[in-house]
């Protein structure tokens, strides 16, 4: 039991006469309420175990009972007034149907559903497979993210539509969440779509057409009365509305936003890459490699700009071209290297877009961007070599496939040859037989594959250099919905020596190109050796039962030693044959011979090395390159990394001491950087003394350079300066090489195994520690003493250097004279097939004789076929002799 | 929701909680403290504890129910609550009426 103090007695007393009127007036004998609240009021002490009962206890208590009875009579009759009803104000029940089943409930709920749900997933749905905003308008859907949160739109409706539907209760916190983010998204998309919504509603007065540029809007309106339905029926359930809902909203709209925003500032900082001061220019372009869109600036590279943007006055801020350079600046890659920029909507890579895409480079020089539906389907490498006389003759047979519906394509790619190599052959199939190309001068031949190609739209390929030591290759038109076009290049190179006896037979590879490669591509190569043997090599498989022939599967991405070449060692030194040019006005002889050079350069040697991204790959190769060599002179080192930076100043030094100095370089290795200031520094210093090199250790470069005029004046003009050796660390275009072709003082390193193994060799032959070998080619009028069987492809060899020589000294009709004679694709000739003879002679070109073409098994000399022909004269004399005895 | 829904609402409950008392008195003798406690907890009846007593003193007045009082050595005198006949006749006529009146409200519901 509790003890009750004065005070609570008093006031209970106080509160329960108070309200004795009232429940007389209730029908209520008011002293037996009285006393039964008195008893209620005693049990709840006791329930709450209370020692001693206060007055303020029994107003707590009386409260809980009922809030009336400690109310004042002034308070009272207040709230009489209010609410004359003795019962408890609590949470209205929801009523068994809230909104009853009338007609407007029924048809609002279909237009929510059709507004709300439908149109929204026919709209995402017709964007997913035909594009037609991307195409017209704007992307919608330039990321997954976007994708997923056009797609909760439906879906977040759908749910609350079916939740207001079957329940009375509150609404649950993810629902409302749901809700919340999809009229964020509906909002945005809303304002995207808001300055076509004329033009849509006109559409659909006029056409029936352009419902779903309004379906944002439409979906927006939905959302927000089932928002509404959703905030009544909260309260009528006695909850109430999930708060900070508009977070929700925020959130979605910022995660749409992000992307466009990234959009527009990339534009604002391509504008000022490309057209502010130097300072500012750096600046942009450094915030671009920071915060830029990569796919922004792809799509400005193959000329494509927001349309939305667009349609709201904003101007592209640069040319395709820049684009492409400032690609390459801020990537570090080549823009036609990736996957073009289609939609996530037609899936992942290179997947086929129906819309009309225009190639813009058709029928040009360059390579330009890749093109969709284009493809190499087959690839196959047939070669044959001898290992002592040096010589290789590749045969390069592709098949390109274009899966376009609509457009019919053209192939392009750059090639790099061989080392000294040179194109001797084309080949193009037409109908299934085997067509020959004509040789002509450079720009005739250009012309005849524009008129043919361009023109006309009949089969045409054409080879032209592109560079030292590389080609460009096109064909056009690839016919479309699988169409297949068949084109085969032959190319004589010499092997590459390594020692006395060691030779490289080494690939050509494609290092830029408009069509798509398959993951996991594979060239089939197959080597014929003449004489000689194959170095072993897990790579190379022997053909059974023929132990001169090897074959292997080349990957397309692989860069191992194996994929660049292959070792072989010839069987003796030299073996002083000739080989006849019988296609000149006077007859002559050539000989190719190996020269050994063994004296240590005495000139300064300058490393300019690539600091862009595609360093990250390569430059450990390059430090344990120099750190492994043990030579010693004047070396400096330069880094290119957004200027110029002086890693290893000039100076006499080890080898492996520079490598130190350039392993403490710390620079984060990003982008892709303009190298001709450093190589121009590098020319210059390395100039100041006789026999100096400069090599210049690079990956792709498609940017043409700043100041790439005055790299070309030092070489050409300064006779006695340094020579510029390149070396390709990965495959790619590379616009400065192509600016240097013909210059005498360039030379490519031969690229035939890891980077590491190609430059330490160089290293050691710089430092003269081993012997440098090269090839030398001699024409002589006078028929020598010895025996005249060596192959034609040393004619070719030494015909495409004479071409240089008489290029060099101005003499370019007889340099193309001489390039034609031989079938030789140079810098002053090229090679085209057409379709018909009718268009070889229209172009004033005629077709090699297939007699006189290279091919892989050994070509017949004169020798042999005067052999033949004398064998044939002696057998049909003979047997006339026969006839007239019988 | 209207006013009009409110004050409907606030007249059904008025005319329904007798019905409730009776009803959950149909069965057996209740405690007076617990069935008050209960009939407040019914879920959207709406009374408070202390509108409860002067209805059920009501109820008393008019004959439907009747009161005992028993002495109890943990706290103060319990008060039970029984049936009168006249309750029980009264219980049944208010349900027979109820029914009768859901029925009509369906019939009506479905024409509609």
């Amino acid at each position: 039991m509790n003890q009750w103090t004065d005070a609570a007695r008093r006031f209970l007393e106080e509160c329960l006469n108070r309200n004795r009127p009232r429940f007389a007036a209730q029908g209520a004998e008011a002293d037996e309420v009285a006393a039964d609240l008195r008893r209620h009021l005693e049990y709840e002490a006791v329930e709450e175990q209370l020692k001693v009962v206060t007055e303020s206890d029994v107003r707590r208590l009386l409260a809980k009972v009922d809030p009336v009875l400690v109310e004042t009579p002034e308070r009272r009759s207040l709230a009489r007034e209010e609410s004359p009803t003795p019962i408890r104000r609590e949470p209205l029940p929801v009523p068994p149907t809230s909104e009853p089943a009338g007609k407007w409930s029924r048809a609002g709920r279909v237009l929510l559903w059709l507004g709300g749900v439908i149109l929204p997933l026919v709209a995402l749905l017709a964007e997913f497979f035909f594009q037609m905003s991307a195409e017209i308008y704007v992307n919608p859907a330039p990321t997954w993210l976007h994708l997923l949160l056009i797609a909760l739109v439906p879906v977040a409706n759908a749910a609350v539509l079916f939740q207001l539907q079957r329940s009375d209760e509150a609404p649950a916190g993810w629902l409302w969440a749901l809700n919340a983010a999809s009229w964020g998204v509906s909002l945005v998309y809303t304002g995207v779509f808001l300055p076509i919504f004329p033009f849509a509603f006109w559409g659909i007065v006029f056409f029936g057409l352009g419902l779903l540029p309004l379906s944002p809007g439409i979906a927006l309106i939905c959302t927000l009365e089932l928002n509404r339905r959703m905030v009544r029926q909260a309260r009528r359930s006695g909850g109430s509305p999930l708060r900070y809902r508009s977070v929700w909203a925020l959130a979605s709209a910022v995660l749409l936003m992000v992307p466009l925003v990234s959009t527009v500032l990339t534009y604002d900082w391509v504008r000022a890459a490309v057209s502010g001061s130097p300072a500012e220019q750096n600046r942009a372009v450094d915030r671009l490699r920071r915060f830029g869109s990569e796919d922004a600036l792809l799509r400005l590279s193959y000329g494509q700009f927001s349309q939305g943007l667009s349609a709201m006055g904003w101007q592209r801020p640069c040319s395709p071209p820049r684009a492409q350079e400032l690609y390459f600046r801020v990537t570090g890659r080549a823009f036609n290297a990736v996957p073009p920029p289609l939609s996530p909507l037609t899936g992942q890579g290179r997947s086929l877009r129906n819309g009309f895409e225009w190639d813009f480079a058709l029928g040009g020089d360059a390579v330009a961007g890749q093109v969709s539906g284009l493809g190499l389907l087959s690839s196959r490498l047939d070669a044959s070599a001898q290992a002592t006389d040096g010589w290789g003759y590749t045969e390069w047979t592709m098949e390109f496939r274009n899966d376009h519906p609509s457009q019919p394509r053209e192939a392009r790619a750059v090639l790099q040859l061989p080392p000294g190599g040179v194109v001797s052959r084309v080949t193009l199939w037409v109908n299934g037989e085997e067509r020959e190309a004509a040789f002509a001068g450079r720009a005739a031949v250009r012309e005849a594959y524009q008129q043919v190609a361009v023109v006309q739209r009949r089969d045409p390929i054409l080879v032209t250099t592109a560079g030292p030591d590389r080609v460009l290759m096109q064909c056009f038109p690839i016919p479309t919905n699988g169409g297949v076009m068949k084109v085969r290049l032959g190319i004589s190179a010499p092997l590459e020596p390594l020692t006395e006896r060691n030779r490289a037979l080494v690939w050509p590879r494609l290092v830029e190109r408009n069509f798509a490669i398959p993951e996991g591509f594979q060239h089939h190569v197959w080597l014929e050796l003449l004489d000689g043997r194959v170095e072993a090599s897990p790579a190379w498989q022997p053909v059974a039962g023929r132990k001169s022939v090897v074959h292997a599967a080349i990957p397309e991405r692989d860069s191992s030693d194996a994929s660049r070449s292959v070792r072989l060692l010839a069987d003796r030194v030299g073996r002083g044959a000739w080989a006849a040019d019988d296609r000149g006005v006077s007859p002559g002889w050539v000989q190719q011979r190996l020269e050994q050079i063994t004296t240590k350069s005495e000139g300064r040697l300058a490393l300019v090395i690539d600091g862009g991204r595609g360093a990250q790959k390569w430059l450990p190769a390059v430090q344990r390159a120099l750190a492994a060599s043990t030579g010693r002179g004047e070396i400096a080192v330069w880094v290119v990394h957004d200027g110029v930076h002086s890693v290893v100043p000039g100076g006499e030094r080890e080898l492996s001491e520079a490598a130190k100095h350039l392993a403490r370089w710390r620079r984060p290795l990003v982008g892709g950087h303009d190298p001709v200031e450093a190589l121009n520094q590098a020319l210059d210093w390395a100039g100041e003394r006789p026999d100096g090199t400069v090599v210049w250790v690079h990956g792709a470069l498609p940017l043409a350079g700043r100041d790439s005029g005055a790299l070309r004046q030092r070489l050409d003009r300064s006779s006695e300066g340094a020579r510029l050796l390149d070396v390709s660390a990965e495959e790619g275009p590379n616009r400065v090489l192509e600016s240097l072709d013909g210059v005498s003082r360039l030379e490519l390193m031969a690229r035939v195994g890891s980077l590491e193994s190609d430059l330490g060799r160089f290293l050691d032959r710089w430092s003269g520690q081993v012997p440098r070998f090269r090839w030398t080619w001699e024409r002589t009028d006078s028929e020598p003493r010895d025996s005249v069987t060596a192959s034609r492809h040393w004619v070719r060899l030494w015909a495409a250097r004479a071409v240089e020589q008489l290029r060099g000294e101005r003499r370019r009709d007889d340099a193309t004279k001489l390039a034609c004679r031989w079938q030789l694709v140079t810098p002053v000739s090229g090679a085209v097939v057409l379709e018909t003879q009718q268009q070889f002679t229209q172009n004033g070109l005629t077709p090699v004789d297939p007699l006189t073409t290279p091919m892989v098994v050994p070509e017949p000399e004169a020798w042999a076929l005067l052999m033949v022909g004398g064998l044939m004269v002696a057998w049909l004399g003979r047997r006339t002799r026969n006839r007239t005895r019988g | 929701m209207s006013d009009f829904f409110d004050n409907w609402v606030v007249q059904v409950r008025k005319g329904v909680v007798e019905l409730c008392i009776l009803r959950a008195l149909a069965e057996r003798e209740r405690y007076g403290y617990d069935l008050v406690k209960e009939l407040s907890e019914a879920p959207g009846l709406g009374l408070s504890e202390g509108t409860l007593y002067p209805l059920m003193s009501r109820l008393r007045v008019s004959g439907l129910v009747n009161t005992r009082l028993e002495e109890s050595s943990s706290g103060p005198a319990r008060k039970y609550y029984t049936l009168t006949p006249e309750g029980r006749r009264t219980l049944r006529a208010m349900n027979a009426f109820l029914e009768k009146l859901n029925q009509s409200t369906e019939q009506l519901n479905t024409r509609g």
